[in-house]
């Protein structure tokens, strides 16, 4: 009984890791940003991929890898 | 990665990630128009116009910009004016082989054509302080350099090799570092990575640059405090036969100076294209990242050899990477052909970072790798390396080890590329066809 505890606590604080390590795409959730400020906009995947798709931003070149 | 990935910041209210100033406080004092320019924030109809407005007048990298980047006020001038003199931010070695080539004594006594070509198709290695310690270089693809939360445009003073070192140096000294198994199939990584050492545990060298004399650098084998391997292993010198007797120390009394990677290296990357023949086409087409290389490992003659005052002449026979220039190379910046083309080697001094104990050249006997006193014999030294020995036979397979002209009668990717014999006269052995088979090392 002690063990199946142990057990399970252990697997709510792996979860609980896990979760926590979690990168959010959108999560300015900060009232001071303003949607057209510069943090705002660029701690937004989703605007960011809307204006770049729009205005087809994405660079052909994408680097390359160098000789060095 | 696509561009949004590369300029998103990730921020995340439950781990009190809110905005850029909990990311890095003290550059977000200065806010991001304070660097970058445009205008925040801005009152739009929509998305598209908001990007106009606020991009308006906006600066990609402010960190190009000398004094108005990283040098302004009094944060980082020091560091920032050496930097703009390093190797790392000019090039110089790159340079002065331009030069060389074309016939002239410096870069700044070229006419404009060559310098103007040269600013358009061979600086584009050039990086920025931001390229090195915000985002991945432009010419490795770009990005900031860590793609998670509290980290993204955060200004890292230490950024990994794998960002940084290696995404610029890569063909060489990455996929050596790492055994790339795509290019050289069948190395291991460097012994030093396994261990678990970084660039920077050996490269303790500013790499900013000492300041204006570095302009003097014709190669990157003459920056002062590159790392040597006696630097750790000094103490190596006496600890078995084959040390004492091929030690590089300029004095061929004690035996022939080999350097350490003669020996201790493993095959590497040589180069069949960009700057051979069709290089321009190929370059341009070359951002899927297909070089033309191929795994191979040459022994030559050390072109520094005894040379006073040079850091890399300890070593009489060294390893030579094939870094090949076609001699109509700079025919897109009016030059049909280079009229000192044979001034410079193309098969160079290389110090290939792939170092193992034990190669094809040092476990001569499998033995050894087992046994601390296993004995040597006197076969061990022409078993690996020398054509004969006390056996006195010929032994002209190992010939393959060596650069002779007749590697580039007949390359090993099939090209004809004897036009470069002339240019590697200090490199090579020289012929071996016939009976020269004592002049190429005697």
């Amino acid at each position: 009984m002690r063990l199946t505890k142990l057990y399970m606590l252990s697997l709510v604080l792996l979860w609980a890791v896990i979760i926590s390590s979690c990168d959010a795409i959108n999560p300015a959730e900060d009232e001071n940003l303003l949607d057209y400020s510069c943090e705002g906009c660029h701690s937004s995947g989703a605007m960011l991929a809307g204006v770049i798709d729009e205005l087809g931003l994405e660079p052909v070149d994408d680097g390359h890898e160098a000789p060095g | 990665m696509v561009l949004k990935d590369k300029i998103l910041i990730r921020l995340n209210a439950t781990r009190n990630v809110n905005s850029f100033h909990d990311i890095d406080p003290t550059h977000a004092a200065i806010g991001c128009v304070g660097c970058h320019g445009g205008n925040s924030a801005v009152d739009a109809p929509d998305d598209t116009t908001a990007f106009r407005i606020a991009h308006d007048g906006l600066t990609r990298d402010p960190s190009a910009i000398g004094e108005g980047g990283c040098s302004g006020g009094s944060c980082h001038a020091g560091i920032v004016h050496r930097n703009e003199t390093s190797i790392h931010s000019q090039l110089w070695g790159e340079k002065a082989h331009v030069a060389l080539r074309n016939g002239y004594d410096s870069f700044e006594a070229c006419p404009a054509n060559i310098q103007d070509g040269y600013t358009a198709d061979c600086s584009s290695c050039h990086t920025t302080c931001g390229q090195c310690h915000v985002s991945r270089p432009h010419a490795a693809g770009g990005g900031f350099l860590e793609q998670r939360v509290g980290y993204s445009h955060k200004f890292i003073k230490t950024p990994s090799e794998e960002n940084v070192c290696t995404a610029c140096h890569g063909s060489r000294v990455g996929d050596d570092w790492n055994a790339n198994q795509e290019r050289v199939p069948g190395n291991l990584p460097d012994v030093h990575n396994q261990y678990g050492y970084t660039c920077l545990d050996c490269h303790t060298e500013d790499l900013h640059g000492e300041g204006p004399s570095d302009a003097e650098y014709k190669s990157r084998y003459e920056v002062k405090d590159l790392p040597q391997c006696v630097d750790c292993h000094q103490a190596d010198r006496d600890d078995n036969l084959f040390h004492r007797e091929h030690w590089p120390n300029e004095d061929v009394t004690d035996g022939v100076d080999l350097s350490c990677f003669t020996c201790h290296s493993q095959q590497y990357n040589n180069c069949n294209t960009c700057h051979a023949g069709s290089w321009q086409s190929e370059y341009e087409a070359d951002n899927s990242g297909e070089y033309r290389v191929y795994p191979q490992f040459k022994i030559g003659k050390n072109p520094y050899y005894a040379q006073t005052g040079h850091p890399h002449s300890n070593a009489e026979w060294i390893t030579v990477r094939h870094i090949p220039v076609s001699a109509d190379a700079y025919i897109a910046w009016g030059v049909n052909v280079m009229p000192n083309y044979n001034g410079m080697e193309t098969w160079k001094y290389t110090s290939p970072h792939n170092i193992q104990r034990w190669t094809e050249r040092t476990l001569v006997d499998s033995a050894w790798a087992e046994s601390t006193n296993q004995p040597y014999t006197a076969n061990n030294c022409n078993d690996a390396c020398h054509m004969h020995g006390n056996i006195g036979a010929l032994l002209p397979r190992k010939l393959d080890l060596y650069l002779v002209d007749e590697n580039m009668q007949s390359d090993i990717t099939g090209d004809d590329l004897s036009n470069e014999i002339p240019a590697n006269v200090l490199t090579s052995l020289g012929p071996v066809a016939g009976d020269n088979y004592c002049n190429a090392c005697h």
